[in-house]
């Protein structure tokens, strides 16, 4: 099929690994993860093909986007491609910005230090996590011999029971979590 | 033939039932190629990562035959005979690493899976546009990875040693063997093998808390002898509950393990291989169960002590396997030096298919072979794995064992500090590349300076200074002149300084104009699931079944108009099209 973004005559072709599905649609009725949780840029959702500048600096042309106008990576450009591994050969090596207008620009990636975004997988649940981490590193909470079990101090018997405290929490937050699947 | 056999003294049972295990996991090690075959095996990803498609047991098997090694088995309750509490930090790290990477390795699931990566150092050179940075972080994972394959062997060699066979060619053997199935089978072969560890593990743990429970006395006799032997030493830093000074110790040991645990290589490599990121997610939440299996085995440790179990020549790996093999029946001691000698074998397989795919992707593909195709990939990795193996097996048998525990100790150290590049870096592209290696540097520094000043104090009196140099990870404060006894673990002090450095350098090198590499990678890539256009659909390829996931649509104007999808296309199904 012909890419959406096909980038000039001679060019390489972009590393695309949506592979030409023309980029990611918002559609909350789609979408695994929803609008809610793609809080990045302003909160927007673009539209497909849409770019929201998040600074003056990112603004790239729109489409049909000039490949040479954009920083070319560090890697050795101009490498022979050769046949068989173009999926990754492309990706490391020919310099070549990956994504059409609707890509990467509008959601921050692109530049380091430039723009940074938050994760779109982050939940409030994650916080639950940190409980059993601080309790299993709080020795005051668990260096005691009493109460004991079958004889065995509480220092021993109730870092185990933290592993099963810890298995329920992650099972809990992987519940809480898993993205909701339409259809 | 005497000789050649040792001194079996009666173990011949014993022999006989771990050469039986031994012979079942060759036969499945090899025939693991065939398990679940795809038309093209000369694919790196199949190799080395077996499809990316494996399900919830699989990854189980995979996951927990990484992490719970032959060496956490022996050398692990033999801390908990010589020091009581201090001893028992991996059981602290073995819970809090969980929740730490059931968010970190899904991240790191879903952007590997998308731009088809095999190894950490990939991601770092697609996130921070810097090969220098990729070929920093591949170094440091084989550097860190090779000593701990060598450690497998340590406990492999304890197994040998109570069962009287000498030193050299059965270690060897074991070792050809495991090198030639995993050469031929891949990541596969570990998988399946893992199930007999498993069982055998599962077994033990239940033949020990059998023994001491049909005791007279049962835990509280062994605890008490425990006590009352740590009471007796002069040493401060062992008992039954921690001492004051050595909390700080347990806290920062616990927390860098952890860390350290996950930047391995091979953990990464077992997570990569399974299908979904709900697989993955499922099975980091089940796996501190498996936590408590190695909790009852270190505290059979107090048990040896009750026994008065002495170690063979001097060799503390030893006390686990003679102590099974006094207190077991001979069937059951076979099978519990089975679980050891299995334990050994699936970590080393693992570790090697790392190492080697750290070599072939980020070194010779880089540097070597630019051109290589994926069979030539496939080959070099084969080759990879075999050296490493033999590697491991040289630095037992010709230099030293001890040698081989002092590389580990400062591998664990150096494998933290690609904590910033690969962990933060799932996080935020906020550091600079050369920041980024600067803080590694000096992490590697610091961390190699500190383990140099750390005595290993013991003896009689526990007070002698053993060895002058790399004694240890704990490194007494007295050095920043505190007047204290306490210690801190070498690894969190050499990461905080890393860490401080990357921060530190990276406003200062945007301030210069040092240019920023190109991250190739979206914020998307790193919610990625099986089923999502972008996700290359491995399980299909492997299987022939679509994989169930959510239905994608192609958007308008996009729909494929060839015979085929392209590669991650998908078709948009029947029902996707009613909904339209």
């Amino acid at each position: 099929m012909e890419p959406a973004h096909r980038p000039r005559h001679g060019a390489p072709e972009p590393y695309d690994p949506y592979d030409g599905a023309g980029g990611w649609q918002p559609d909350p009725a789609e979408s695994a993860y929803g609008p809610a949780r793609t809080g990045f840029g302003d909160g927007r959702v673009p539209a497909y093909g849409e770019v929201i500048p998040q600074r003056p600096q990112d603004a790239y042309p729109a489409a049909p986007y000039p490949v040479d106008a954009y920083p070319s990576g560090s890697y050795s450009a101009g490498v022979a491609q050769p046949t068989g591994s173009a999926y990754r050969e492309a990706h490391y090596r020919d310099g070549s910005y990956r994504d059409g207008p609707s890509g990467r620009d509008a959601y921050g990636g692109g530049r380091p230090g430039r723009n940074r975004t938050r994760a779109l997988d982050r939940s409030k649940w994650h916080w639950l996590l940190f409980v059993p981490v601080v309790v299993a590193l709080f020795p005051p909470l668990f260096n005691r011999i009493e109460p004991t079990l079958m004889g065995l101090p509480f220092y021993y018997w109730g870092q185990l029971a933290f592993a099963l405290f810890t298995c329920v929490t992650i099972a809990f937050v992987h519940v809480a979590t898993k993205p909701r699947r339409d259809g | 033939m005497g000789d050649l056999l040792g001194n079996l003294d009666g173990h011949e049972v014993q022999l006989a039932i771990f050469g039986f295990c031994f012979l079942l996991v060759t036969v499945m090690g090899f025939a693991a190629g065939r398990w679940r075959p795809t038309q093209d095996v000369h694919t790196l990803e199949e190799w080395g990562l077996g499809g990316r498609a494996f399900g919830n047991w699989a990854t189980f098997f995979l996951l927990s035959g990484d992490v719970y090694t032959a060496y956490t088995f022996v050398a692990v309750p033999t801390l908990v005979y010589g020091v009581g509490a201090a001893g028992f930090f991996p059981v602290s790290f073995l819970v809090i690493v969980y929740p730490i990477v059931f968010v970190v390795l899904s991240r790191f699931w879903s952007v590997s899976h998308v731009h088809g990566f095999v190894t950490p150092a990939e991601f770092v050179r697609a996130r921070f546009g810097s090969r220098a940075l990729a070929l920093a972080v591949a170094i440091t994972g084989i550097l860190a990875t090779m000593p701990y394959i060598a450690l497998q062997l340590v406990g492999l060699e304890a197994v040998f040693k109570v069962l009287g066979l000498p030193p050299g060619w059965p270690l060897t053997i074991a070792f050809v063997v495991l090198a030639l199935y995993t050469f031929n089978s891949g990541l596969r072969a570990p998988a399946l093998i893992s199930i007999v560890k498993d069982t055998l593990v599962l077994w033990t743990v239940l033949a020990i808390l059998l023994v001491v429970f049909t005791r007279d006395g049962g835990w509280a006799s062994v605890i008490k002898t425990a006590g009352a032997r740590f009471a007796e030493t002069p040493s401060q830093s062992d008992g039954l509950l921690l001492p004051g000074s050595g909390q700080l110790n347990y806290v920062t040991l616990a927390l860098g393990s952890a860390l350290a645990l996950f930047l391995y290589p091979h953990t990464m490599t077992a997570a990569l291989a399974a299908r979904n990121r709900s697989t993955l997610r499922r099975n980091l939440a089940v796996m501190p169960l498996y936590t408590l299996t190695l909790g009852v085995v270190m505290l059979a440790g107090f048990a040896a002590l009750l026994d008065g179990v002495t170690p063979i020549g001097g060799d503390r790996n030893t006390v686990v396997p003679l102590w099974f093999d006094k207190a077991f029946p001979d069937w059951a001691a076979g099978l519990a030096f089975a679980a050891i000698g299995v334990g050994a074998m699936v970590p080393a397989a693992i570790m090697s298919i790392a190492a080697a795919n750290l070599f072939t992707r980020d070194i010779y593909k880089e540097y070597i072979r630019p051109d290589a195709t994926p069979r030539q990939e496939t080959q070099v990795s084969k080759f990879a794995s075999l050296t490493v193996k033999f590697g491991a097996v040289l630095v037992i048998l010709v230099l030293d064992t001890q040698f081989a525990i002092d590389l580990q100790l400062i591998g664990g150290v150096f494998v933290m500090q690609t904590l910033p590049a690969v962990a933060l870096g799932l996080y935020t592209n906020w550091f600079h590349r050369w920041a980024l290696i600067g803080g590694w540097i000096l992490g590697l520094l610091t961390g190699l300076v500190m383990l140099y000043q750390v005595p290993q104090i013991g003896g009689a009196d526990g007070r002698t200074v053993l060895r002058e140099h790399f004694g240890g990870s704990a490194w007494p404060l007295s050095h920043l002149g505190f007047d204290t006894t306490a210690t801190i673990y070498v690894g969190v002090v050499a990461l905080a300084a890393n860490i401080l450095v990357a921060a530190v350098l990276t406003p200062v090198l945007r301030g210069l104009g040092v240019p920023d590499g190109v991250d190739r990678t979206d914020p998307r890539d790193y919610v990625a699931d099986e089923g999502d256009a972008r996700v290359k659909r491995m399980t299909e390829i492997l299987d022939g079944t679509p994989p169930q996931a959510a239905e994608y649509v192609p958007l308008p104007g996009t729909e494929p108009t060839g015979s085929r999808p392209t590669l991650g296309q998908r078709w948009p199904t029947t029902s996707a099209r009613r909904q339209r």
